[in-house]
C-alpha cells in the first residue's frame, strides 16, 4: 500500500523526464549517422561525420580544444578567485555575500552583452585600456574573454560552496588548531583546506558545467574575432542545426553527450567519496593571522570585478543614441535619457508578459513535481543511485536536442506558439536541477516526521502535503529560484516553439508567446542592434530574478551548505 | 489493486507506443498536404484566406514595405488575413528550417537571403509552374538575380525555382560626403595632382578609390578617410568578393562568362570561386586575379582602425559613418535611410552614392537580392503567389518608394522607384539591372550552389584566412596556397 502511494507521487515527474529526453538522445545518435544531400534529403554515411570531424574540417580539433579550455579554465580560475574571497566573507561577514552572487543570477545573455559593451574598443571601456596601453588589441577577440565572461557568471557559485564549506567547519577543529599553536595561513592549508576539499571539488565540477555549455559570450564575440576561433562544441552544434546540417549537429551533440556524462559522473563520484587532499605546507608560509585591510581589499576587487560590467550596462541604458557611438565614450551621461527604457517597455511588453506568466507557472510545476520526487528518491530510495546519476546527467545535456522531438510533439498536441507549449517543456530544463536541489536538501530532513504523521493516521499523499511540503520552505524557496531564473532567461524552447509575440488584442487566446529573450535577441542582430535598447532591456531582464534572490537569500545559503 | 497497476501501465505503455507511432508515420504529413490542396482551390476562387510572413529584421525598409504590401493587398481583397511575423536575422533559417521540415502550414511565405538559399531551397515550393504560367512576370526580373534560388542539375537544366527576388539591395556601394567631394578647392588640389576628377561617379579602379582616399587622409577633411568591410562575421566576405570580380574579368584563369563580363553589376554570389574544366569541377583561388585581389583589399582597409582594434561588421558601417569621423563608406544600399535620418546622423542630407570602386566599369558593385519563397504546405498556396505577384507589381513598388524608400527587384519597379525623388540614387543602377537580364551559362553561375559546405565550412576557412593576412600574420601568397589546398580537400560537391 505505502509503495504504490509513493510510485503514484513520483511516477509522473519520472515518467515526465525519462519519456521526453531518452528518445532525443536516441533519435541524434541516428541523426548522427546521416548528412544532407543538395536536394535536403538525408543520405547514410555511417561514421563520415565523426571521421569528418577529427579528419576533414578545418577547426574540428580545434573546437574540441576550444571546449576542454573552457571547461577546464573556467572553474579552475572561478575556484581559484572564490577562496581568497570566501576567507574574507567569513572574516568580514556574510552580508557580502549577496552582492557578490549577483553575476549568477543575471541571465546570460544580459551578462555577455554587459561584457561586450563594457570592453568595446570603439564606444566602451575598452577606448580608455587602449589608450592608456593596457591592452593593445581588440579586448573580445580570444578566447580569454569568453572565459572571462564564463567566470564572472561562475564565479559566485564557487563562492557560495567554498564558503558553504567554510562555515560548516566545526568549531572544535578550529579550537584544536588553535591548541596545537596553528593561526593565519598556516592553519588554512594544514586544516581548512584539506577538510573543504569536497566543496573545492564540487564547485570545480558545477563550474565546469558553465564553461562546457557556454554559447551567449562566443555568439557575440565571434564578429570580431573570425568564425569558429572561439565556438566550442555546444554553439557549433547550433550552428551547424541553424544551417540545416542535422546530421552533423547531431555528431557534435552525441560527442558533447559523452563528455557530459563524463562530468556528470566526476560529480556523482565527487559526491559520493569524502576525499581530504592536504598539500605540502611551504616554511614561508606565514603563521600569523592575515591583516583585515587584506581580506578589505579581496572583497573590494572582488566588488569591483562584479559591479564593473553591470554599472556600464546601466549607464550605457540611459544614454541618448547619438551619445553611445560617441568617440571617445562618455562614462558619465552628459544628459539622463530614459528613451531606450521607454523604447523597450512599449515594444517589448508582450514578450515581457509571457516571460513573467511562463517563469511563474512554470516554477510553481517545477516545484510541486520535483519536491515529490526528490523526496520519495532520498528517503525512501525510489530509483536508487541510477535515477541519480540520470538526474545528474540531464543537468550537463543542453535543451538544444530536444528541440526537434518537443516540436513535434507540441504540433500533435495543437499547442504550437502558445503559452501552453513552454508550460509543458519548461520543466525538462528545470527540473533535473529542482530534483537535484532538493535532493540535498532533503538529505538532512528528520525521516520522524514523516514516519510520526503516518502513525497518526495519514497517509502518504497528505503526509507529503499537509507535514513535508510546509517544513520544506527553505529549499523549496532555492529550487524555485533556478526554476524561475531558468525559465526567465530560457532561449532555444521559445525560438522552437513560439513565432508571434503575446497577442494583448485578445489576451485570453493565450496565443503568440515570444519571450523577453528573443526580444533581447532581436535587438542584437548585427544590423539593427541598438546598444541603448540592448542595454536598457538587460536591465530589466536583470530586476526580477535579483527580486527572488533578495527574497530566498537565506535559504539559499543554507541549502547550499547542506549540499 | 494489481489490476489498477496493470491497467495504469498498459495506459503508459500505449500512450508512449501512440505518440512514437504518429511521429515516426509518414501520413500525417501526408493528410495535411491533402487537406491544403482542397482547401487551397476552395480560397483561390474566392480570394479569401489567411498567410502568415515570415520576415527577418534588421533592414530598415523591409518589415515596412512587407506591412505597407499587406495593407494594400487585404484592403483589395478583405476576406483575406495577413499575419507578419518577425524573426531576428540569426534565428530565421533555424525558425524557417523548423517549420518546412515539420511541414507546419505557417509562416505560408518566407523571406530569406542569398546565403540561406541553399538550405532553404530544398523545402520551399517549386514556383516555376508560376513562373511559366505568367503569374509572376519572369521577363522582368534579371536573371542574375534569380542563380541563388535556382536549382540546376549537372547537365545544366533548371529543376527547380524556389524563390522570386522582390528587393534589391545593391552592395557594396560607395557612400560618400557631398560636402568634401564638392569643396572646389579639394577638387581642384585633386584634378592638378592626379589628374582625374575628385568624382566618384567618374573613377574606373581601385587605384583611383585608394588614390582619392589617400589625399583625402592626408587632408584631414574627416579623421578617416574611407571605412571598408573587413567584420570577421559575415562582411569580410562580401567585401573581397566584389574585389575580386573586377580583377577576374580580366583573367582568363577565372573564365567570367562573356555575356556576364559585358557590363552588368555581378550578382553577390560567389560563382566566381568555381568554374568547369575538361577534368571536373575546378577552384579559381588559385588564379593571379586572386593574389591582386588580395593586396587591393590590404590596400582599402588601411584608412580606418586596424582590423586588431575593430573588425568592421555591418554595424560598424553603419554606426561609425552617422558620427561624421569618416569621409566614405563602402556600404549597403539599405543603410542609406539610416544615414540620412537626422536624429541619429550627423551627415544626414550630406550623401552621395555611387557604384564600387567608382561609376565606370567595372564594377564591384553587386546584387544581393532578397527573396521571398512559399511553403509547399501552407493551406493555399495560390494565394501566397498571388501575394507575391502583388509585391513585385508596379503599383506596389511606386508605392513602397515613395512611403518607406524600398528598393525594387523586378527593373520595371527599379524605374518606377527612381522616378520618385528621395530614390533618385538608384538610377545608375536601372540600366547595370538592365544588363544582367539574360545570362546564358546557368550550369556555371549555380555551381556554388551544389558545393553544400559551402557556406557551413569553406567561408569560415577563407574569412580567418584573409583576416590573419590583414592582421599581418601571413603574407597573400601563403593566404592564397592556404585557401586554395583547404578548399580542395573540404569542398563537398553534390
Amino acid at each position: 500500500m505505502k509503495d504504490k502511494q509513493i510510485i503514484f507521487l513520483t511516477s509522473l515527474p519520472i515518467l515526465y523526464l525519462v519519456f521526453l529526453t531518452t528518445y532525443p538522445l536516441i533519435s541524434n545518435a541516428v541523426l548522427s549517422l546521416y548528412e544532407r544531400t543538395y536536394e535536403g534529403e538525408l543520405r547514410w554515411i555511417g561514421i563520415g561525420n565523426y571521421m569528418w570531424l577529427f579528419q576533414k574540417d578545418p577547426y574540428g580539433p580545434q573546437i574540441v580544444v576550444n571546449t576542454l579550455i573552457y571547461s577546464i579554465a573556467t572553474p579552475a580560475i572561478s575556484t581559484a578567485l572564490a577562496l581568497p574571497v570566501a576567507l574574507a566573507i567569513k572574516r568580514l561577514g556574510s552580508k557580502w555575500l549577496l552582492p557578490l552572487m549577483i553575476p549568477a543570477f543575471i541571465p546570460a545573455v544580459t551578462a555577455s552583452m554587459a561584457w561586450y559593451l563594457f570592453l568595446n574598443p570603439l564606444y566602451g571601456f575598452g577606448y580608455y585600456l587602449m589608450q592608456l596601453g593596457l591592452i593593445h588589441s581588440n579586448p573580445i577577440s580570444t578566447i580569454w574573454t569568453i572565459v572571462l565572461i564564463d567566470v564572472w557568471r561562475a564565479f559566485p557559485t564557487a563562492l557560495l560552496i567554498i564558503y558553504s564549506g567554510l562555515r560548516a567547519l566545526p568549531k572544535t577543529v578550529e579550537e584544536a588548531a588553535f591548541a596545537d599553536g596553528l593561526f593565519g595561513p598556516r592553519k588554512f592549508f594544514a586544516v581548512d583546506l584539506p577538510l573543504i576539499t569536497p566543496q573545492i571539488i564540487s564547485a570545480f565540477i558545477l563550474t565546469a558545467l558553465t564553461g562546457f555549455f557556454t554559447f551567449d559570450p562566443i555568439y557575440i564575440g565571434t564578429a570580431q574575432v573570425g568564425p569558429r576561433l572561439l565556438d566550442n562544441l555546444a554553439y557549433y552544434a547550433y550552428e551547424s542545426f541553424t544551417s540545416g546540417e542535422f546530421g552533423y549537429s547531431a555528431t557534435l551533440i552525441v560527442i558533447m553527450t559523452i563528455i557530459g556524462t563524463l562530468l556528470s559522473l566526476a560529480y556523482v563520484k565527487a559526491l559520493s567519496t569524502k576525499t581530504f587532499i592536504r598539500l605540502p605546507i611551504p616554511r614561508w608560509i606565514p603563521q600569523k593571522e592575515v591583516p583585515k585591510a587584506f581580506h578589505i581589499m579581496v572583497l573590494v576587487l572582488a566588488l569591483t570585478f562584479v559591479a564593473v560590467p553591470f554599472l556600464w550596462l546601466i549607464l550605457v541604458s540611459i544614454k541618448s543614441p547619438g551619445e553611445i557611438i560617441q568617440v571617445p565614450p562618455t562614462i558619465i551621461p552628459l544628459k539622463i535619457s530614459l528613451d531606450n527604457y521607454i523604447q523597450v517597455f512599449t515594444t517589448g511588453l508582450p514578450f515581457l508578459l509571457v516571460s513573467t506568466y511562463v517563469s511563474i507557472i512554470n516554477t510553481l510545476i517545477t516545484l510541486l513535481l520535483a519536491s515529490t520526487a526528490a523526496y520519495h528518491m532520498k528517503v525512501h530510495g525510489v530509483g536508487g543511485t541510477k535515477l541519480l546519476t540520470y538526474i545528474l546527467y540531464l543537468m550537463s545535456t543542453p535543451t538544444l536536442i530536444y528541440i526537434v522531438p518537443l516540436y513535434l510533439l507540441l504540433k500533435v498536441l495543437g499547442v504550437l506558439n502558445t503559452l501552453w507549449a513552454l508550460v509543458i517543456t519548461y520543466p525538462i530544463m528545470t527540473l533535473p536541477y529542482a530534483i537535484w536541489i532538493l535532493y540535498n536538501y532533503y538529505s538532512s530532513f528528520n525521516k520522524q516526521i514523516d514516519e510520526a504523521a503516518l502513525a497518526d493516521g495519514l497517509n502518504r499523499v497528505k503526509t507529503f502535503l499537509k507535514v513535508v511540503l510546509p517544513l520544506s520552505k527553505s529549499g523549496l524557496g532555492v529550487a524555485g529560484l533556478y526554476a524561475f531564473l531558468f525559465s526567465w532567461g530560457a532561449l532555444i524552447f521559445p525560438l522552437a516553439f513560439t513565432s508571434t509575440p503575446y497577442n494583448l488584442e485578445n489576451p485570453l487566446s493565450l496565443s503568440g508567446a515570444q519571450t523577453f529573450s528573443i526580444f533581447i535577441g532581436m535587438l542584437m542582430s548585427p544590423v539593427t542592434m541598438s546598444y541603448g535598447a540592448v542595454a536598457a532591456a538587460g536591465v530589466i531582464s536583470i530586476i526580477p530574478p535579483l527580486t527572488y534572490l533578495v527574497i530566498v537569500r537565506r535559504s539559499l545559503e543554507k541549502v547550499w551548505g547542506m549540499s | 489493486m494489481q489490476r489498477k497497476s496493470v491497467l495504469i501501465v498498459l495506459i503508459a505503455v500505449l500512450l508512449i507506443v501512440g505518440f512514437m507511432a504518429y511521429f515516426l508515420s509518414p501520413k500525417s504529413s501526408q493528410q495535411s498536404t491533402t487537406s491544403s490542396s482542397t482547401s487551397s482551390q476552395q480560397s483561390t476562387t474566392q480570394l479569401s484566406g489567411t498567410l502568415t510572413i515570415l520576415v527577418p529584421t534588421g533592414d530598415p525598409t523591409l518589415m515596412p514595405y512587407i506591412r505597407l504590401a499587406a495593407d494594400e493587398f487585404t484592403k483589395k481583397y478583405p476576406g483575406v488575413k495577413i499575419t507578419i511575423q518577425p524573426v531576428p536575422f540569426g534565428q530565421m533559417v533555424q525558425t524557417a528550417l523548423t517549420a518546412l521540415q515539420n511541414k507546419n502550414p505557417d509562416p505560408s511565405l518566407i523571406i530569406f537571403y542569398p546565403s540561406q538559399a541553399s538550405t532553404l531551397g530544398p523545402y520551399l515550393l517549386d514556383l516555376t509552374p508560376y513562373y511559366n504560367s505568367g503569374v509572376i512576370n519572369k521577363s522582368d526580373i534579371p536573371q542574375s538575380a534569380m542563380l541563388s534560388v535556382m536549382m540546376v542539375s549537372t547537365n545544366g537544366t533548371v529543376t527547380k525555382i524556389f524563390g522570386v527576388p522582390f528587393q534589391m539591395v545593391f552592395g557594396y556601394v560607395l557612400v560618400y560626403r557631398k560636402s568634401i567631394f564638392e569643396n572646389p578647392s579639394l577638387r581642384d588640389e585633386f584634378r592638378q595632382k592626379y589628374g582625374f576628377d575628385l568624382d566618384p561617379l567618374t573613377w574606373s579602379s581601385w587605384d583611383h578609390l585608394i588614390t582619392a582616399a589617400q589625399f583625402l587622409q592626408t587632408k584631414q577633411v574627416a579623421k578617416y578617410a574611407l571605412l571598408f568591410p573587413d567584420g570577421l562575421q559575415q562582411s569580410i566576405f562580401n567585401g573581397f568578393i566584389g574585389i575580386f570580380y573586377t580583377y577576374a574579368l580580366d583573367d582568363p584563369c577565372v573564365a567570367i562568362p562573356a555575356d556576364v563580363a559585358k557590363g552588368a553589376v555581378p550578382t553577390q554570389g560567389y560563382w566566381a570561386y568555381f568554374k568547369y574544366t575538361q577534368s571536373g569541377i575546378n577552384i579559381t583561388v588559385g588564379c593571379p586575379s586572386f593574389l591582386k585581389a588580395l593586396e587591393t583589399y590590404k590596400r582599402l582597409v588601411q584608412f580606418q582602425p586596424p582590423i586588431t582594434v575593430q573588425a568592421m561588421e555591418y554595424d560598424q558601417l553603419r554606426d561609425l559613418f552617422l558620427t561624421g569621423d569618416y569621409a566614405m563608406v563602402a556600404a549597403w544600399t539599405s543603410f542609406i535611410p539610416i544615414y540620412n535620418n537626422a536624429t541619429v546622423s550627423k551627415v544626414a542630407g550630406d550623401i552621395a552614392i555611387a557604384p564600387l570602386p567608382g561609376g565606370k566599369y567595372p564594377f564591384a558593385t553587386g546584387l544581393a537580392p532578397t527573396f521571398i519563397g512559399v511553403n509547399p504546405n501552407t493551406q493555399n498556396p495560390d494565394l501566397a503567389v498571388k501575394f507575391i505577384a502583388f509585391l513585385v507589381s508596379p503599383e506596389m513598388y511606386r508605392l513602397g518608394a515613395e512611403k518607406v524608400g524600398f528598393v525594387p527587384a523586378t527593373i520595371s519597379g527599379l524605374q518606377v522607384a527612381s522616378q520618385v525623388p528621395s530614390m533618385s540614387w538608384v538610377r545608375p543602377f536601372v540600366p547595370l539591372l538592365r544588363a544582367g537580364a539574360t545570362l546564358s551559362d546557368i550550369k556555371r553561375l549555380t555551381l556554388v550552389n551544389r558545393v553544400t559546405n559551402f557556406f557551413t565550412d569553406l567561408r569560415p576557412y577563407f574569412i580567418n584566412q584573409v583576416a590573419s593576412y590583414l592582421r599581418g600574420e601571413q603574407d597573400a601568397t601563403t593566404t592564397q596556397k592556404n585557401i586554395y589546398n583547404t578548399w580542395l580537400n573540404i569542398a563537398k560537391i553534390s
